[in-house]
């Protein structure tokens, strides 16, 4: 059972003596979806920055710290939420969670450091375009829901993140890190009285913390078909087909994720054993799902030789439409639903996963647990369901394809 | 952890761990690319393909399907010097799962069109590793660097030879290397040690395969002459990889001390390479070093991305950092942080069944006994300053540097 703290963060604890080491992941409700269309980035690289300097350490000896406890610490930004983890041995883990909190109070952004970090950022966002499934997919995203913020990349632009400054930095960290309802989870070998104590004192309370949701400018989403081909310097094509879902926590969110499954989730699924498997067409296929907070997307991507693209495309589609034109099957239905179920239980080994997926339940208003429920509406999935949300959602697709040039070889 | 040895002479490693209600069995054989001779390069790979597509009792397609309909997940990889198998169940599948596990492992049909069919896959992800700037460059800098020996062709084999690999050859190889002596068999997760030992022993007992390599000692490691390559590709940056003749790995000592060695040089934001290339520097937007952990001699690494302009400042600031660190010895609390931050990760990587099942595979491997598991965490304690000095001194030096770059423009001074 969750509970909220005098410093306003809502408490997640789970004491797990297995294993030596306790884990926090702390989840606050501001992410890059409610920056200015003129910062993209700017979340991301603060939370780059926040260990970057403090009043009383600088960036290098924040991560010898680190690295005396054995600590590894982590901060990141998405579109939904900003987050950071501590993850130590148990008896190191008090100074460890201590310097993440101080960290996350008294980042200072100092200018050096800016512009140490940015060009970095800058050299890994273009790098990040150097992999064809990752230059596809954004584009993808960016197809399925702009002007909706869901199609920006969390890590902005590298026009956007250059004229990031300091006190966009500052601002972004005193008006939202510190300020926005946000979650704590720990898990591990620690008792409750411990984990509460040490969330008290080294996350204090902000003025304004829990009383201030995020303010979102939502933008309306109008999911339309397209089809972008775009030409590269390589030698395999690459096709991605996406279409928008529900978000989080929806109702239809179970049925999808098993369409998925039985579409392309592992090696019996229908697009590995028909693409891969019979016609050969493919060492990557797949089908998978993503729900955010307010909207969630379905895709399938393939990649393929130059000649072979077209029928891979094809392929997609047909596979696609299979599921709102056919019954699925009692077989593919279970074994969908229990890979499923599987893949989950297996992403809940460590105490960082169970505190990383207990801190984003409840940020998104859910229990922490709420994984249970979900698995339950999972093993309920009939055949109607997958058939139903497939004619609800899978209709027009956004297709991204990449074609190799031909002066590649 | 308990180990046995079954009456076919499979070692069998128990690794009871009751937190969740799940299981991995994982399967590793002491074969790999490092065993191929030149002409069958790629053959163990393509062979890791084929054991999925189906024996006599289960048809293409229909092993996986099992497996996934318990709620497992399976999957396989292949390396220099193993191959491994592993499936992660929910517990109560075990005893099936490992029926049908034991089934592709022992009796693969490996017919000649599921052959046909499969080498379309492999060649696709030939050219999916070719459009990825450090896929591309370190099977490139692998034939380049090495003229001989036990890992002088990539893993995943060439083009050519994958293309060229038949029905029969790719058989000769499981009937040699596929036999209980050469297989360690990990089982880690919630089980009862009584019944899974059982069901092992029920599923592998009967397995009898003499092992037959097709070559009694691994052909001696010949590294080429250093030299200096640049590979024209459109990628954003500059890729750039040193390669430099590393020993052999026998002992989890020599494990421990490659790994400071290559954690000293270039891992964290504390550590030498990175502290003066990427931060006080700035010529460098990554870089990290390695040295192999293989069982014959291989190919260390100092790798990483910057503007080609940058690059020969780079490299001299790398071979300087480099003199300073076995001129000066290690700053306080360096070598220390580095015994921390490997020590931690291994054992933080055992709170999964899978990081634990394969921790111990690959020691089995390398040692033929469980050290790399039971006693890292001390190896790694134990390894004097001078070690890692020594490590670091006979490895990466300057003259022995093989230089490979990959980018739209070469750097000014190659």
């Amino acid at each position: 059972m969750a509970e909220l703290l005098p410093n306003g963060f809502l408490l997640h604890h789970e004491e797990n003596r297995a294993a030596p080491s306790v884990a926090c992941s702390l989840l606050v409700g501001a992410g890059a979806r409610d920056e200015d269309a003129r910062q993209l980035g700017l979340t991301s690289f603060m939370a780059k920055m926040l260990d970057r300097g403090t009043a009383s350490r600088g960036a290098s000896a924040i991560a010898e710290a680190f690295e005396d406890l054995g600590a590894v610490y982590g901060a990141a930004a998405g579109l939904d939420a900003t987050g950071l983890s501590v993850q130590a041995l148990r008896e190191d883990f008090p100074a460890a969670l201590a310097l993440a909190g101080e960290l996350f109070l008294g980042a200072t952004f100092p200018w050096d450091e800016i512009d140490r970090l940015k060009p970095r950022v800058i050299a890994d966002l273009k790098a990040r375009e150097d992999r064809t499934p990752a230059f596809a997919m954004k584009r993808l995203r960016a197809a399925l829901f702009l002007p909706h913020a869901y199609g920006r990349p969390a890590e902005g632009e590298e026009e956007t993140v250059r004229e990031l400054g300091q006190r966009d930095l500052a601002l972004r960290h005193r008006d939202h890190l510190l300020t926005t309802a946000g979650t704590i989870a720990i898990v591990g070998d620690i008792g409750l009285g411990e984990a509460r104590d040490l969330a008290l004192r080294h996350f204090p309370l902000s003025e304004g913390r829990a009383r201030r949701p995020a303010i979102r400018a939502e933008v309306a989403l109008a999911p339309r078909a397209s089809r972008q081909v775009l030409r590269r310097a390589v030698q395999q094509g690459f096709a991605a087909m996406g279409f928008v879902a529900p978000g989080f926590g929806d109702a239809d969110a179970a049925p999808l994720a098993v369409a998925a499954n039985i579409l392309g989730g592992g090696m019996s699924s229908r697009l590995f054993t028909d693409l891969r498997d019979r016609r050969g067409l493919a060492y990557a296929v797949g089908c998978s799902t993503v729900f955010q907070q307010l909207h969630g997307y379905f895709y399938t991507y393939i990649g393929t030789r130059p000649q072979t693209l077209e029928e891979a495309e094809k392929g997609l589609w047909e596979h696609t439409v299979r599921l709102r034109e056919e019954v699925v099957g009692e077989e593919d239905l279970d074994r969908a639903r229990n890979y499923l179920t599987g893949n989950y239980l297996r992403a809940m080994e460590t105490n960082r996963d169970r505190a990383g997926v207990a801190a984003a339940h409840l940020l998104y208003g859910y229990p922490a647990e709420f994984h249970l429920s979900y698995l339950e509406q999972v093993k309920a999935v009939t055949s109607r369901d997958v058939m139903r949300v497939a004619n609800r959602y899978l209709l027009d697709p956004c297709v991204v394809v990449v074609e190799p040039e031909s002066s590649s070889d | 952890m308990t180990v046995h040895r079954l009456g076919n002479n499979l070692t069998v490693v128990l690794v009871p761990n009751p937190a969740l209600p799940l299981v991995t069995a994982d399967a590793w054989f002491r074969v790999g690319a490092g065993d191929e001779p030149r002409h069958l390069a790629g053959v163990s790979h393509y062979l890791e393909h084929m054991l999925f597509k189906g024996t006599a009792h289960l048809g293409p397609g229909e092993y996986d399907r099992r497996i996934e309909a318990l709620g497992g997940y399976l999957n396989a990889a292949t390396s220099f010097d193993y191959t491994h198998y592993y499936i992660e169940l929910p517990s109560e599948g075990l005893r099936r799962g490992l029926d049908d596990f034991a089934d592709v492992l022992r009796n693969s049909s490996i017919t000649p069109h599921e052959v046909d069919s499969e080498r379309k896959v492999i060649l696709e992800e030939i050219a999916r590793k070719n459009d990825d700037p450090t896929g591309f460059l370190y099977d490139k800098v692998r034939t380049e660097a090495m003229r001989a020996g036990a890992y002088s062709h990539p893993v995943i084999g060439f083009e050519e030879s994958v293309a060229a690999l038949t029905r029969d050859q790719l058989a000769d190889h499981y009937e040699r290397f596929y036999a209980p002596e050469n297989t360690t068999l990990v089982l880690a997760g919630a089980f009862d040690r009584g019944s899974a030992l059982a069901s092992v022993e029920e599923a592998f007992g009967g397995w009898s395969r003499p092992l037959r390599p097709h070559r009694t000692a691994a052909p001696a490691s010949d590294f080429t002459q250093p030299a200096r390559r640049h590979y024209e590709r459109p990628w954003s940056d500059l890729y750039f990889a040193l390669t430099f003749p590393a020993p052999a790995v026998r002992t989890v000592e020599e494990e421990a001390a490659a790994d400071l060695a290559g954690t000293v040089l270039g891992s964290s934001r504390t550590t030498r390479l990175v502290a003066r290339l990427r931060e006080q520097d700035r010529l460098v937007s990554s870089i990290s070093a390695w040295v192999p952990t293989n069982r014959e001699p291989s190919l260390a690494y100092i790798g990483g991305r910057c503007a080609a302009k940058n690059f020969g400042a780079a490299l001299d600031g790398a071979f300087e950092e480099v003199a300073a660190l076995l001129r000066d010895g290690f700053r306080p609390g360096e070598l220390g942080r580095a015994r921390r931050t490997l020590a931690t990760s291994h054992l933080l990587a055992r709170e999964t069944n899978s990081a634990t099942a394969s921790i111990i595979g690959h020691s089995r491997v390398l040692y033929g006994n469980d050290d790399g598991f039971a006693r890292y965490a001390e190896a790694l304690r134990a390894c004097p300053p001078e070690a890692v000095l020594a490590q670091i001194g006979a490895v990466f030096r300057r003259e022995a540097a093989s230089v490979f770059t990959t980018g739209p423009e070469a750097p000014p001074d190659a």
